[in-house]
């Protein structure tokens, strides 16, 4: 019963105390655990490349990218970019047309430097995602990008005022 | 609420709302080669009166949503779906860009991992920038922001990373 995979546990297992982290069960990569009764889950975890025992909840596992990552068939992500004339050629626009986007509510993407995206980033990011829920599964809990946080960072207002 | 129009014929749109009617060769249903629009709108006649202005601003906000907000997986072409929205442009501003950037891109996860695409759509500017904000071992440094800067709204994380 005491497999290698149970000797990996216990450093988690004697760390627990010392994180109370969230226990959400989702796909922890190194969560330590608080109860002994989620004991078997975590062996079944780590058995199983860290998929639930129960998995009522993400029931589109097998359709799920992770699935084809654990065959080996780890992909890196293309992003889709663009050469944007007017936020390149800023100093080039006319104020007439500046105020006109201003006014339209765009005006912080006029002042955006060039912004290098980190693909491997994005792709370990995005691989964590899950549909059902709609929000990433990380080590620590879930992660969602919420409304909030558009406003913040793109200055985009989702309601008036 | 956003909803973009995706079929039925635009070409009359073009000449009202962008000033000029594009050659067969740069469209393909109702989307346009983005290097044909940059060249197009890049400098505004010395003449140009109000209509003339608000057509290169129509012209300049829908490649900012489309090569940067609510990217497609179509390459390097503009989709004139929202061109009907920019119509009044003193009323873009009461649209809800924020939540559409979001269901774009939380629909461009979904597609990721449930299709096990290698492109992604979707903002994922704002993906970097959120991870970055949220979980700072991961991000570049932030470079101080003066007085001035604040006071002109650029307090936000995109413009000083």
């Amino acid at each position: 019963m005491f497999s290698p995979q149970f000797n990996v546990c216990i450093p988690f297992l004697l760390l627990a105390p010392l994180f109370n982290v969230c226990m959400h069960p989702f796909f922890n990569l190194c969560t330590p655990l608080t109860n002994c009764s989620h004991l078997e889950v975590y062996i079944a975890m780590t058995y199983n490349q860290r998929l639930l025992a129960d998995m009522s909840l993400l029931r589109l596992q097998q359709k799920h990218v992770t699935k084809a990552i654990w065959e080996g068939n780890e992909i890196l992500l293309r992003l889709r970019r663009h050469a944007i004339y007017c936020m390149k050629h800023n100093d080039r626009l006319d104020d007439y047309i500046k105020n006109l986007i201003h006014h339209a509510g765009f005006r912080h993407f006029l002042t955006l430097t060039h912004i290098e995206i980190n693909h491997h980033l994005i792709t370990a990011l995005v691989e964590r995602w899950r549909t059902e829920t709609h929000a990433f599964h990380l080590s620590l809990g879930e992660a969602i990008v919420t409304l909030e946080d558009v406003v913040v960072q793109l200055s985009l207002l989702s309601m008036k005022n | 609420m956003i909803t973009g129009v995706s079929s039925g014929d635009l070409v009359p749109l073009y000449g009202q709302l962008l000033g000029f009617v594009p050659p067969k060769i740069v469209y393909k249903g109702n989307s346009i080669k983005l290097s044909w629009f940059n060249n197009e709108f890049q400098d505004l006649p010395h003449d140009a009166d109000d209509v003339t202005v608000a057509q290169h601003a129509r012209a300049h906000i829908l490649t900012l949503i489309e090569s940067l907000l609510m990217l497609d997986t179509s390459g390097s072409r503009v989709h004139l779906m929202y061109l009907l929205l920019l119509s009044d442009l003193d009323n873009v501003s009461n649209y809800s860009w924020g939540s559409s950037v979001l269901v774009c891109l939380y629909h461009a996860f979904d597609h990721r991992v449930n299709f096990n695409q290698e492109n992604i759509d979707g903002c994922t500017l704002l993906l970097q920038c959120w991870a970055w904000d949220r979980t700072t071992c991961l991000s570049s440094p932030v470079q101080g922001l003066s007085e001035v800067d604040v006071a002109n709204g650029l307090g936000f994380s995109l413009v000083k990373r």
